[in-house]
This record gives C-alpha cells, sequence and structure tokens, in this order.
C-alpha cells in the first residue's frame, strides 16, 4: 500500500501524496508543475466543468493502450495513480501544430493547446482523419474566435504518417500496481478491499471519471468524508458479449460505444451525441448509471432493453433490474457497502428508437429523452417506452404501453398514444425548458417515432 | 497603389500558440506573488451592514482581506470616453481613462448596486487558498428595494447616449403610408464569454506599477490606473502581450484590475486575479437586454415612407453605457421621415458594456426582422425590397459614401446563394419530415478611426521593426500590420518585426469597434512612408528607387546602424464623407417538424468592408462574426431572475455558444472594394460587421420555413413549438 500516487507528465515521474492529490490536474499543471519544470501553462483553464475542452491533455494508464484526451479541470491528481500524461508543452512542434499555423486555427490562441492536443490524440491511431472523424473528435473543444472551419481544415490537412506517434515518443508508463491509501482516500485493487471499504465509511463516494464528481468539487465544493477509486481493480474492467453485452464498472463510455457501434446502432446513435470525446474517455457507463440524472442518456435504452445491474457488497453480489433500481430522485436500491461492480445490456432485436432532445447539437445535457420499443407482427404485440427529464427519474410509461398493445400501427394511433402519454407525465420548468414544452415533447415524440419507422 | 486584397500570410504569432508558449495576462509568475479572489455582492441593492473576515482570516495561506472597512481611497476615475464617431472621440487615447463603473469606485463605501459587485477580496498564498479565504468571508446586509424589471420601468428610460435622431414627420408619414408595420422585437441578455478569463497580475515598485493585463486598451488602463492611484503616467507600465478573446469585454478597466492593483499595494506583494467563469458573468460587462418597437411604412412599390426605431436596453447608474441599437438605423435605407431613439432604463444589474458589434447587432435584428415583415406585407421579395430602398447617400446627413457596394454583396450573395429560386410562401419547401426556409438580410458596421501613433526602426542589415501600443486578440493585427510595412518599405515581410502590446510604445486607441487596422495601419503606414522617403534623403535618391536591398545599402554607406520614423495617424477634423463597411446573408434552415430544432443548413455571406489587407485573417474574422451571430440567433442568452436580482445560467453549460457541429456551409464572399477616402490605407474594418444581420437573416429564413414569427431572440425549440 502506497501512501502517494505516480504519474508521469511528459514522460517524467512525478509523486504526489497528502492534500495535493485533491487538487485538479488542470490547477497543478497551471500552478505548481513537475519540479523540474515549473508552472505549465500550456493548458488553459477555463470553465472548470468539462465544457471547453481547453485543458485537455492526453492520458494513458498502460502501455497496452493509446493516448486518449480528457479534461484535466475535472480530473484530480488521486485520479492518476499509474498513468502516462502529455501536456502540449510534451508535443514538440508536430505536423498538427504546423498544420494549424498554416490553416489560422489559432486566432486569439487561448483555445489552442487544447485543440492541438486533442487532435493530436485523433492522430495516434490513424494518419489521415475523415471530415465526421475530425467534427466528432473536436465537439469537446470550444472556440469562440474562428468559427472552427479552419481548425477542421487544419485537422484534415494533417499527414500523420510525418510525425511521431506520442505513443512512441512516450512508451513508459509508470508501473503502480499495488493500492494507494491517502488519509481519506482509497484505490485498492480489489473488490474485496473496496467493498469493506465502503462499509466502514458511511457516505464514501465513489470516484470513477469524475465527470460528475468532478464537476461538484469544483462547482459546488462538494467534498465526502471519504473517496473510493475503482479504477485500479482489474476485475472490472471486463467488456464482452455473452448473449448480453457485460460491462464492468472500470469501462469508460467510449470504449462502450466502439463496442456496440454493430450490436447496438440506436444506443451508439446517442453515445456519438453524448458529451465529447473527452468526457466519454473519461466517463463510465457505471457512473452514469449510479448518477442517477433523470436525463443520463443511456438510461432510457437500459430502461426499455431492461438492463440488469449486478451489486456487490460485503455479503456477497445480487442483481437488479435497471427499471427496479431508481426509487426516487437520486436515490437507489444500493446498500451503504454495495458498488455497482457490472452492468448487463441486453441486445434488443425489435423496434427500438432512441431520442435526446437538447438545445445544442453537440456537448449539451438533454432536456428531454426517449426509448420507444416496439415488437410487431402486423400487430403491435409489446410496446415499451421510457422518458427520461419528465420526473425525478427515468421513468416507463404503462399507460401508453398497454393502450398501444394490440393495436395496428398508424400515425392516428400513435397521435393518440402521444396524447396518453402526455396525461402520465409530470415534468418541472427548468433551465433546459418548461414544464409545457416538455409535455409537448413527450406527446410529439410518439408521432415522430411513428414518421421514421413508417418511412 | 496597393492592391484591393491583400495576399493570404501565415499569422506571425502562430507558433507560440500552438505550442502553449504564448504567455497570457495570469500566465505570468513573479517572485513572491500572492492570489486575490473575489467575494461578490450576493443583493441587488443596499448596503454592506458587516463583513466578517475571522474565518477567512484564519484559512489557510490567507495573507489580507481587503474591503471598504481598510482599503485606502481611491482617486475619481475618468470613465469609458465616447465611441468613435461621437463628439469628443478624438482625444489622444493616452488622455483617455476607461473605468467602466466610474460612480463605483472599488471598496469606496457600503453601497451594494447588483449582485455580483466585488465588496471584498482575499489574498492568500495560493490560488486554492484564496478561493478558500473568499467562501468563509460572511457579510450580512440591509436591503432597500432593487430596480430588477425593464418592464416596470420602461416610463423612466433616459437617453443617455443623446440618440434622438429626426427627419420629416415619421408619425404622419407613417399613418398615413397605405403598406405598414409595426412590431416589438427583443434581444436577451448576452455574455462575451471570451475563453480566457480575465486576468491580471500586478506589481508594485514605490510608486512604480507594473500590470500584465488582458485588454484590449492599455493606454486607457493606464490612464485610469494613474489618476486611480494617484500616480504620473509615467510611473504605470501596462503589458498585455496576448488577449484570448475579449469581443468587447476588455475594453474597459473592470474592478478586478482596480482591486487586484489594490491589493498588490496594501500586501507588498506582487499580485494575481485569475477570475473564474462564473465571476465573469457578474463584473465584467454583457450585452443588455433590448427591447425595441420598429414601425415602417411603405407605398405599395415598397419605398420606405417612414421608419420609427425606439424602445429601451438595461443599464445601470454606476456605468454609463448605453446600447446604441438605433445607430444602424440612420445608416442604412433611404427613408425621408424617421424617429430613433434608444433610451435607457436604470436598474440594479451589472453594468453592460459594447459587445461585438454593439449597436448594430441588435438593432439589424429588429430592423432586418422588419423589413421581412414589411416584405410579406408587400408580397414582394425581400431582397427586392432591400434594393428599392437602397441608400445611395448616408440617410443621416445627406454625406456621400466613401465607397459603397451594398448592391454587389446583395447580387453575389444572392448568384451563389441561389436565391432566384426561393418560393415566397412559407411552409412551401421540404426535405423528408424538414421544412425548409430561406432567408435574407443586410449587414452594417461603421467605418471608424481614432488617432494612433507608430515608430518604424530599420537597421543596417536591412530588418525592421515597428513599434506601436496596439493589442493583439485574435484579429491578426501583428500579421497584417507587418504586411503592410513590409509593402510600404518594398522589402520581404520576413524582415518585418512588430512589437506591441506595451504602454511605453508609441499609443494607440482602443482595439475595438473594427478600427484597428485601420487606425494603427494609418499610423504603420505612415511611419514606413516617412522611414523610406527619410532613407532616400540620406542617400539624395528618388523614393521611388528604393527597393528591399536599399535599406542595407544606403546605411551600411553612410555608417549608419539605425535610422527611425514616427507618425502619428489623426483622422481629419471634418470627414467629408460618410464611411460605412456593407454586407449581405442568405440563410437555409431546415426545421424538423416534430421537433422543431433549427439547423442552419447552408450559408452565403457577402461584404464589402474597403481594401482587405489579408484575406486569411480578414475570412477569420468574417467567420468568426457569422458563428457569433448563430449562436446569438439559436443559443446564446444569459436568464435573469427578477426575483432574486442574479443571471442564473453563469457556465458553459448552461450558457451555450455555438460548438463545431452548429456550423456547416458557410461561404464567405468579399466583394473587392478600393476606397481612397476612407483613410491613408483604405481599410474599413471587418472584425465586427460579421455578425450583423446574421440573427434576423436566420429568423426570416425560420418564418419562411414554418409560418411562425419569432421577435425574441434567441429562437429556441420550445418558441417554434
Ligand atoms: C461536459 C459534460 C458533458 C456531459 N454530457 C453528458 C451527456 O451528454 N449525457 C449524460 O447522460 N451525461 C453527461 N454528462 C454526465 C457524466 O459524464 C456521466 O454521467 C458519466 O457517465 C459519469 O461517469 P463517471 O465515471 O465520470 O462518474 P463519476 O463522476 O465518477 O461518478 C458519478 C456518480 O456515480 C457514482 N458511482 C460511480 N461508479 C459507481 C459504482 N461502481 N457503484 C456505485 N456508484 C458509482 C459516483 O459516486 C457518483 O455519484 C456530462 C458531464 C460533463 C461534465
Ligand atoms: S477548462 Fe473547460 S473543459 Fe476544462
Ligand atoms: S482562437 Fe480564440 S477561442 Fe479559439
Amino acid at each position: 500500500m502506497r501512501d502517494h500516487v505516480i504519474f508521469a507528465i511528459n514522460g517524467r515521474e512525478h509523486r504526489a501524496g497528502g492534500r495535493e492529490i485533491f487538487t485538479t490536474l488542470a490547477n497543478w499543471l497551471r500552478y505548481v508543475g513537475p519540479a523540474s519544470a515549473g508552472p505549465l501553462t500550456g493548458t488553459k483553464i477555463v470553465c472548470e466543468e468539462g465544457d471547453c475542452g481547453a485543458c485537455t491533455v492526453l492520458i494513458r494508464r498502460s502501455a497496452q493502450e493509446e493516448f486518449v484526451p480528457v479534461n484535466a479541470c475535472i480530473l484530480s491528481l488521486c485520479q492518476l495513480d499509474g498513468a502516462s500524461i502529455v501536456t502540449v508543452e510534451g508535443i514538440r512542434m508536430n505536423a498538427v501544430q504546423q498544420s494549424m499555423i498554416a490553416h489560422h486555427g489559432a486566432q486569439c490562441g487561448y483555445c489552442t493547446p487544447g485543440f492541438v492536443v486533442a487532435m493530436c490524440g485523433l492522430f495516434e491511431t490513424c494518419d489521415r482523419v475523415t471530415d465526421k472523424q475530425v467534427r466528432d473528435g473536436l465537439t469537446g473543444n470550444l472556440c469562440r474566435c474562428t468559427g472552427y472551419e479552419p481548425i477542421i481544415k487544419a485537422a484534415l490537412a494533417v499527414d500523420g504518417k510525418s510525425m511521431p506517434k506520442l505513443r512512441d515518443v512516450y512508451r513508459e508508463v509508470p508501473s503502480a500496481r499495488d493500492a494507494v491509501r491517502i488519509d481519506n482516500f482509497f484505490a485498492p485493487t480489489t473488490i474485496e478491499d473496496a467493498v469493506r471499504f465502503k462499509s466502514e465509511n458511511p457516505g464514501c463516494t465513489i470516484l470513477q471519471g469524475g465527470t460528475d464528481v468532478g464537476v461538484w468539487i469544483n462547482k459546488r465544493h462538494f467534498t465526502a468524508p471519504a473517496m473510493l477509486f475503482l479504477g485500479k481493480i482489474a476485475g472490472l474492467s471486463e467488456l464482452r458479449e455473452k448473449n448480453e453485452i457485460v460491462v464492468g464498472a472500470n469501462v469508460s463510455l467510449a470504449a462502450f460505444e466502439v463496442f456496440i457501434r454493430d450490436r447496438i446502432p440506436e444506443l451508439y446513435g446517442i453515445l456519438n451525441i453524448f458529451g465529447s470525446p473527452q468526457i466519454k474517455y473519461a466517463g463510465t457507463l457505471v457512473g452514469n448509471i449510479a448518477n442517477g440524472s433523470p436525463i443520463g442518456d443511456t438510461l432510457p435504452y437500459l430502461f426499455v432493453a431492461d438492463a440488469k445491474l449486478e451489486l456487490t457488497g460485503t455479503g456477497g453480489t445480487r442483481t437488479v433490474a435497471v427499471n427496479s433500481f431508481y426509487r426516487g430522485y437520486k436515490q437507489f436500491d444500493l446498500r451503504a457497502d454495495e458498488i455497482i461492480t457490472r452492468v448487463f445490456v441486453p441486445i434488443v432485436k425489435d423496434t427500438v428508437k432512441l431520442y435526446k432532445v437538447s438545445r445544442r447539437k453537440d456537448l449539451d445535457i438533454s432536456a428531454f429523452t426517449a426509448a420507444i420499443r416496439l415488437r410487431m407482427n402486423g400487430r403491435i404485440e409489446e410496446a415499451r417506452i421510457a422518458y427520461g427529464g419528465v420526473a425525478p427519474t427515468v421513468i416507463r410509461l404503462p399507460k401508453t404501453e398497454s393502450f398501444l398493445k394490440g393495436k395496428s400501427p398508424s400515425l392516428d394511433v400513435f397521435e393518440r398514444a402521444g396524447e396518453l402519454a402526455r396525461s402520465e407525465v409530470k415534468p418541472i420548468s427548468d433551465v433546459r425548458g418548461s414544464a409545457d414544452y416538455r409535455l409537448q415533447l413527450a406527446e410529439n415524440i410518439l408521432s415522430k417515432f411513428w414518421h421514421e419507422v413508417s418511412a | 497603389m496597393m492592391p484591393p486584397l491583400g495576399p493570404p500570410l501565415d499569422r506571425v504569432d502562430g507558433r507560440k500558440k500552438v505550442t502553449g508558449g504564448a504567455k497570457f495576462a495570469a500566465e505570468h509568475n513573479l517572485e513572491n506573488m500572492a492570489y486575490a479572489a473575489m467575494v461578490m455582492s450576493t443583493i441587488p441593492s443596499g448596503t454592506i451592514r458587516s463583513i466578517d473576515t475571522a474565518a477567512a482570516k484564519r484559512s489557510t495561506g490567507v495573507i489580507a482581506v481587503i474591503s471598504h472597512l481598510n482599503a485606502p481611497r481611491l482617486g475619481p476615475a475618468p470613465g469609458q470616453p465616447p465611441a468613435a464617431g461621437q463628439p469628443g472621440a478624438a482625444a489622444p487615447p493616452q488622455q483617455q481613462g476607461n473605468f467602466a463603473e466610474p460612480q463605483l469606485i472599488p471598496f469606496s463605501d457600503n453601497k451594494v448596486h447588483y449582485v455580483g459587485q466585488r465588496i471584498a477580496v482575499v489574498v492568500a498564498d495560493t490560488i486554492e487558498h484564496a478561493a478558500r479565504g473568499a467562501e468563509l468571508v460572511k457579510v450580512t446586509y440591509d436591503e432597500t428595494p432593487a430596480r430588477l424589471d425593464m418592464q416596470q420601468f420602461r416610463e423612466q428610460g433616459v437617453d443617455r447616449a443623446k440618440s434622438l435622431f429626426t427627419k420629416g414627420d415619421a408619425d404622419a408619414a407613417f399613418a398615413s403610408a397605405s403598406v405598414k408595420i409595426d412590431q416589438i422585437y427583443r434581444t436577451p441578455h448576452e455574455h462575451h464569454n471570451p475563453m480566457e478569463a480575465h486576468s491580471i497580475v500586478a506589481a508594485w515598485d514605490g510608486d512604480h506599477l507594473t500590470l500584465y493585463d488582458s485588454s484590449q486598451n492599455i493606454f486607457a488602463v493606464q490612464q485610469t490606473m494613474s489618476r486611480l492611484f494617484g500616480i504620473p503616467k509615467e510611473n504605470v507600465h501596462i503589458l498585455s502581450q496576448f488577449v484570448g478573446g475579449a469581443f468587447g469585454s476588455k475594453g474597459s478597466t473592470w474592478p478586478h484590475v482596480v482591486i487586484g492593483v489594490l491589493a498588490a499595494r496594501m500586501v507588498n506583494r506582487p499580485v494575481k486575479v485569475f477570475l473564474t467563469r462564473k465571476q465573469l458573468f457578474f463584473g465584467n460587462g454583457h450585452r443588455p437586454e433590448t427591447q425595441q418597437r420598429v414601425a415602417l411604412g411603405a407605398n405599395p412599390e415598397g419605398k420606405l415612407l417612414a421608419m420609427i426605431h425606439e424602445g429601451m436596453s438595461q443599464s445601470n447608474d454606476v456605468c454609463t453605457y448605453a446600447e446604441r441599437f438605433v445607430r444602424p438605423t440612420k445608416a442604412i435605407y433611404a427613408v425621408d421621415n424617421m424617429r430613433a431613439i434608444n433610451p435607457i432604463v436604470s436598474l440594479n444589474l451589472p453594468s453592460p458594456t459594447y459587445m461585438r458589434a454593439p449597436g448594430e447587432s441588435p438593432g439589424m435584428f429588429a430592423i432586418e426582422s422588419a423589413m421581412d415583415e414589411l416584405a410579406y406585407a408587400l408580397k414582394m421579395d425581400p431582397l427586392q425590397l432591400r434594393l428599392v430602398n437602397h441608400a445611395d447617400v448616408n440617410p443621416e446627413d445627406g454625406k456621400p459614401w466613401s465607397s459603397k457596394s451594398l448592391k454587389e454583396c446583395y447580387a453575389q450573395g444572392a448568384d451563389k446563394f441561389g436565391w432566384s429560386k426561393r418560393n415566397p410562401e412559407p411552409r412551401s419547401m421540404k426535405s423528408g419530415r424538414d421544412l425548409i426556409g430561406w432567408g435574407m438580410a443586410s449587414a452594417t458596421y461603421p467605418a471608424h478611426r481614432s488617432p494612433a501613433s507608430a515608430r518604424a526602426v530599420v537597421k543596417s542589415d536591412g530588418t525592421v521593426t515597428i513599434y506601436t501600443g496596439t493589442h493583439e486578440m485574435g484579429m491578426g493585427t501583428a500579421t497584417v500590420m507587418s504586411q503592410l510595412a513590409a509593402e510600404t518599405l518594398g522589402i520581404p515581410v520576413e524582415r518585418v518585426r512588430f512589437e506591441y502590446g506595451d504602454t511605453t510604445l508609441p499609443p494607440t486607441p482602443i482595439s475595438a469597434g473594427s478600427m484597428t487596422a485601420a487606425s494603427v495601419g494609418s499610423a504603420v503606414f505612415g511611419a514606413c512612408d516617412a522611414l523610406k522617403k527619410r532613407v532616400a534623403e540620406i542617400d539624395g535618391v528618388d523614393p521611388a528607387t528604393i527597393n528591399a536591398e536599399s535599406y542595407h545599402t544606403i546605411l551600411s554607406k553612410h555608417y549608419l546602424d539605425d535610422v527611425e520614423a514616427r507618425f502619428d495617424a489623426k483622422p481629419p477634423q471634418q470627414e467629408p464623407h460618410a464611411t460605412q463597411a456593407f454586407g449581405a446573408h442568405f440563410v437555409e434552415v431546415a426545421i424538423d417538424q416534430d421537433i422543431p430544432v433549427v439547423r442552419v443548413q447552408r450559408m452565403v455571406s457577402a461584404f464589402a468592408g474597403g481594401r482587405i489587407l489579408n484575406a486569411k485573417t480578414a475570412r477569420s474574422q468574417y467567420f468568426g462574426g457569422i458563428i457569433q451571430g448563430i449562436g446569438m440567433a439559436l443559443l446564446e442568452e444569459t436568464h435573469f431572475d427578477k426575483r432574486l436580482g442574479t443571471f442564473t445560467n453563469v457556465n458553459f453549460a448552461e450558457y451555450m455558444v455555438p460548438t463545431n457541429a452548429d456550423v456547416r456551409s458557410i461561404d464567405i464572399i468579399m466583394v473587392p472594394e478600393e476606397d481612397h477616402d476612407v483613410n491613408p490605407i483604405g481599410v474599413k474594418g471587418i472584425g465586427e460587421i460579421g455578425i450583423v444581420g446574421v440573427a434576423p437573416a436566420i429568423a426570416n429564413a425560420v418564418f419562411h420555413a414554418t409560418g411562425k414569427r419569432v421577435r425574441d431572440l434567441p429562437i429556441t425549440i420550445e418558441k417554434l413549438m
């Protein structure tokens, strides 16, 4: 057991212990920095909540992995044990940077290091990028000056063969296999140790990707009596298909997204517009489930597909259905000692459509989400509908479901189903939309569904 | 003389920016530096009863807590000068201050004017300790009734900007017109949200101040500091090498600068201030909410007979700002009867300020939406309506234009867009379940200029350095000015160095109002021209014979290490011409019928902005403006809670700006325009016109697609359902 974390910045190892491990990587880089170099101010801090990408760094946790982009502003040093990190200072005038200059990708230049780093991440696994790859790859980076066009052009012009891959420049990844315990922070290597710690520390918060928890810390000055990081438990990285898809607690949303591309294309489509690459590389599917937000984007599918959660506690494991896991706003069927260890995601063969309604196409939290699943045989044999953003949790719509059952589908039927759906929900008004607006969405989404499936 | 379109040239500072080596204000670290964090008021109106600093002072690392209770009184501060083109604007920049809130000198008393006012500061050894300390400061207040709702106080509007303009009899002409539009349009509070937070590093050495600032106006900051702290201007050294975006929000000296400098003086250490995103929403300016009535009267042929543009915008008592939304009214269409006025309503809200194309941007939303409504009322093509009312001379004063190529913008834009294929009927164009809409609007922005100075020095090796105190916020000033110098001197641009962002250099005006190229460019041009002549004179030759090699040859021949020339460029006292840039936007939107999300599918925008010094940087400026226009149309809005008196969506998750997915095909046409009268270098400024007209063009396209007229921005899904 160690009392410090070990991580590498641009190939040089550093240690951090004590209260310092609760500093964000972005703050540490900008105000402290590696002992040899002092503050590294190329990494910018703009929003401190994962929304702009100005703080993007590349990270990998083993030599088998590729470097991927994450937001340093919502990542604490305590999450970095065994990680190798590359900041803009670790990239030495490569083809990406030259192309950014040539295409005037930098106006004021404040967003630029974040873009350069994110773009370099894209070229770790390919030598050329398509327009779609660049646009998807850079959704997490905001620029207020350029209008993005010159930046996209810069990326499209890069020939990745003309620059070294960062994985070859920074080959070493710090070896840090053992558990870490610093104050009330614990990063165990086994599930048994994890649940024991959790049971012994009431109010303990699990910190995974930290894309939710990190934002609470920055914005709400959230503190927890104890913190538990599961990232070092090897057994929780499982991602495989066995009738259904088994997803361990450490599996990132990005890895899950790639895995389901051909297996569950609808859900892949939602993950495609979920947050940003930086958020998806850090965040986990289990974190999205355990955060329990009524507008969590993966939830509606999990509801209509009847996904199951494996919960592990000091007394062993049990399985609960997602449909009965949520008991109220951020209240779960989860005991104090339990952690979610795996999710079982069924691959649904029926017609399924998923919807995420938000004001901005990308990088926006939903105002309303929906999953509609129909099994048809001339008539509707079974309908399952789950809505998010209309109640304290994601909910199913039993009345609308049973109304649809047995009907032969038509626009009229779905319009009537829409009216019924409207009467089944009681949304509230907030910054993302008024209650009336959500009611209207609850209604319209069913006719939209019909138009789509009948087209 | 010079070619109308400058060749694209790569930015000279690109390398520093892409490597992370560009040092922005907060990235300067000085020996023994401390950090300051602001404490903000939580009530909109009243007085501070007590400030309990005990817990903060006990907190780790805290060095001092400063407020009106223990701060020294500062001198009165000169406020923001009138904008270019207004009386008094010609005063040299070194004589102007720019304190954003002249009636609220920080820590001068216990009065609270709005939520978010900086009422105390905590200084500590690290930024985290300072922030923690600031949270621990406990403030109690005596609240007084606050003025929070513009509607409620609309009768109390004041024409602070002396904007009233009348011509003919607008009301009578409107009353008798056969076709009329009379509507109210609204634009919301918006925040600039530059990526770089406002920040400073301040250090005192006796009564000498060195200040790294993120500023669009360093000479005015220098003057402001000199007045507030009662020291000679020469003792104040402002450096602002890189500015991470500004859009108007860094043109004034905001309270955090004064407070940081004050803190540095009181703790006797250098102090760094780096505001949080949330804090930026309160004490650093915003585009204020407007409500505008536009009444248009026309004859059946579409000729405008009357135009009334009036309404109000939010301001407060501590600043001098007024949103001049009727400024474009006086410049855009030929109409004989006009009344235009833009009063402010003073409320207990943070101080507004200019934001990219202030006045024009909200004003043109109202005018160009109303013009579209008029076109429908007349059953006339919207573009045709604009041609019928084209202003051949400046409607405000009848002066001839120095140049105007708006008709070319219309023609080229319409042609490229395919406007002639538009079916005018709303909801008539579809693609699958999507409704398609086409809309257009005009754009305009005045071509300003202010006094500016530059010095050019040539060395015997033939290299030249240009010294001028201007700013670089990403507009490409350094690049463009190097290029202009090279051209004027007849040397390759690689031999030019450009030094800027420092008050020890020759003074320049605020970099705003799209006038940097014109103002600083005129000075750089003048200095280089003078330098070339001086070098020719030394050798007794005709300046026309000077080429790239002459400088080295002549200086060596005469044993000179260097030769220099300085030029103080001033706009003429009496301007015989009206100077204005113009443009036109054409937009296609697609809107899903069930969930009416508006997507801007494609845009064609044509601009005539005088001579273009560098096609690449110009394109970037237009492009950036257009994207902010898309943001304004569809996303950007700061919500104000009238019960609590505070802005609520004060972060990037809820204040939405466009991402790359919001930007599809945008075609920019730069209509070549030669103008020998606007200024010596023929440029009109391009930084702001890009945003003007985008929002109404989109709103007009939305109407065409859906039949629904949205008169209050932004156009959200909700408003279309
Ligand atoms: C900029 C930004 C954009 C975002 N966009 C989206 C979006 O489009 N859609 C969306 O749905 N969400 C979005 N989110 C929210 C967030 O990214 C997701 O909820 C993510 O899945 C959380 O995963 P994590 O690993 O980062 O969780 P963490 O922040 O580490 O944890 C989240 C919660 O889950 C608990 N938890 C984590 N693991 C376990 C476990 N094994 N057992 C029990 N409890 C556990 C934690 O204690 C905490 O309460 C966004 C967030 C940000 C900052
Ligand atoms: S600072 Fe914006 S994502 Fe980190
Ligand atoms: S270049 Fe200024 S924010 Fe991107």
